[in-house]
């Protein structure tokens, strides 16, 4: 158990490192490419870093599965605080609430018509029903 | 210190309340976001707590929002063997599904009269929370709004996402209709690409059970449009706001 509980831990620190030294380098690839957030480019030096690693032998399966399983599981927390600052636009609410609804559903059912219908033309190669 | 515990703390608990919840019926609305944003705001409206207050205690959190969009880069990097196969096209649908969304969004909005402060912090509402909010902040909107409305996407493709495609007849009834789906792979391709791109991680979470292989198209979708929208947007917003 305690084997079990040395590899959740180092699971989790190395992963913890991970996304910080890819943080740090998305932040400096920002200064240079500002075209992209700092955070997607982290992200992108994340995937490129498990990638190479694999080429090297190194598979980041083991030791981060299971941590990215269980954080992703419980991500959205990290978003409540700053989404509770709706509340600082109660009147924007009131006036335009209805119409930003509109325009959400609107945009989600259009594109989601338009890109199924696309998919199955450009990506389904069989049949299956 | 005890404004950290009692916001910080309060918001987890509420948060693993409400998560429990949607375990325990997992129904699309019993979102554990949606329903904690909504408990907390009027709990600090009834108790004439101020935000600035609350987010004194809880703003630490704010601390692993950059972190966590990093964290999504795994899921990236499992998803890349589809991608391989198919790249052109989920590329190509991808981008398409970044302008049509962002397209609708904002000519909706100006005929509706929305300010165009407003516009800008809603337009990235069909991806990821955190990279909708970078966006945002890129284009002079607001962050706080720009993190709440892909709950609408999110929550209108896990609600009615499936039925609509059945309805529209791009899938088929027996597809919408199944307990759990493990032998139409081709569409759970077109379920998961369309959920994927417009409904994010929202839509992708309320499809994995029942369309396993879709949730893997949906996935590798929400992250490239998230790239997409956020490298377009900047330039394509003010475009369509000009004219």
């Amino acid at each position: 158990m305690l084997i079990g509980l040395l590899k959740g831990a180092v699971g989790y620190g190395a992963l913890a490192a991970a996304v910080a030294v890819c943080l740090v380098l998305g932040k400096w690839l920002n200064v240079y490419a500002p075209f992209l957030p700092s955070p997607l480019w982290g992200m992108l030096c994340f995937a490129l870093g498990l990638m190479v690693a694999e080429r090297f032998g190194l598979s980041a399966q083991a030791l981060f599965q299971q941590p990215v399983q269980r954080i992703v599981k419980y991500l959205s927390f990290v978003f409540l605080p700053v989404c509770v600052g709706i509340i600082q636009y109660g009147d924007l609410i009131a006036q335009s609430g209805g119409k930003i609804l509109l325009v959400g559903m609107s945009s989600t059912l259009v594109a989601l018509s338009v890109i199924a219908w696309l998919s199955r033309k450009w990506l389904v190669t069989g049949k299956d029903d | 210190m005890i404004e950290f515990l009692l916001f910080c703390g309060g918001s987890l608990v509420i948060f693993l309340g409400y998560f429990r919840l949607q375990q325990a019926y997992s129904y699309p609305f019993l979102n554990p976001l949606l329903l904690s944003v909504v408990s907390i705001s009027l709990g600090l409206l009834i108790f004439g707590i101020p935000y600035e207050q609350y987010i004194g205690g809880a703003g630490y959190v704010n601390h692993l929002l950059e972190p966590a969009v990093v964290l999504l880069g795994y899921p990236l990097y499992k998803q890349l063997p589809i991608l391989y196969k198919q790249w052109r096209q989920i590329a190509v649908i991808c981008a398409l599904a970044s302008v049509i969304t962002l397209t609708v969004s904002v000519c909706l909005a100006r005929v509706l009269g929305l300010d165009a402060w407003l516009i800008k912090s809603i337009v990235a509402l069909n991806i990821t929370t955190p990279v909708s909010m970078s966006t945002a902040l890129e284009l002079g909107g607001s962050e706080s709004i720009a993190a709440v409305v892909p709950l609408i996407a999110g929550l209108t493709g896990s609600i009615i996402g499936v039925l609509w495609l059945g309805w529209l007849r791009i899938v088929s009834k027996q597809v919408v209709d199944c307990e759990q789906s493990t032998d139409n792979p081709e569409s759970q391709k077109v379920i998961g690409m369309a959920i994927g791109s417009v409904s994010h991680a929202v839509g992708t979470a309320s499809i994995s059970k029942k369309y396993p292989i879709a949730s893997a198209y949906a996935s590798t979708a929400l992250i490239i449009c998230a790239m997409i929208t956020a490298l377009i947007a900047p330039v394509y917003v003010p475009f369509l706001l000009s004219l």
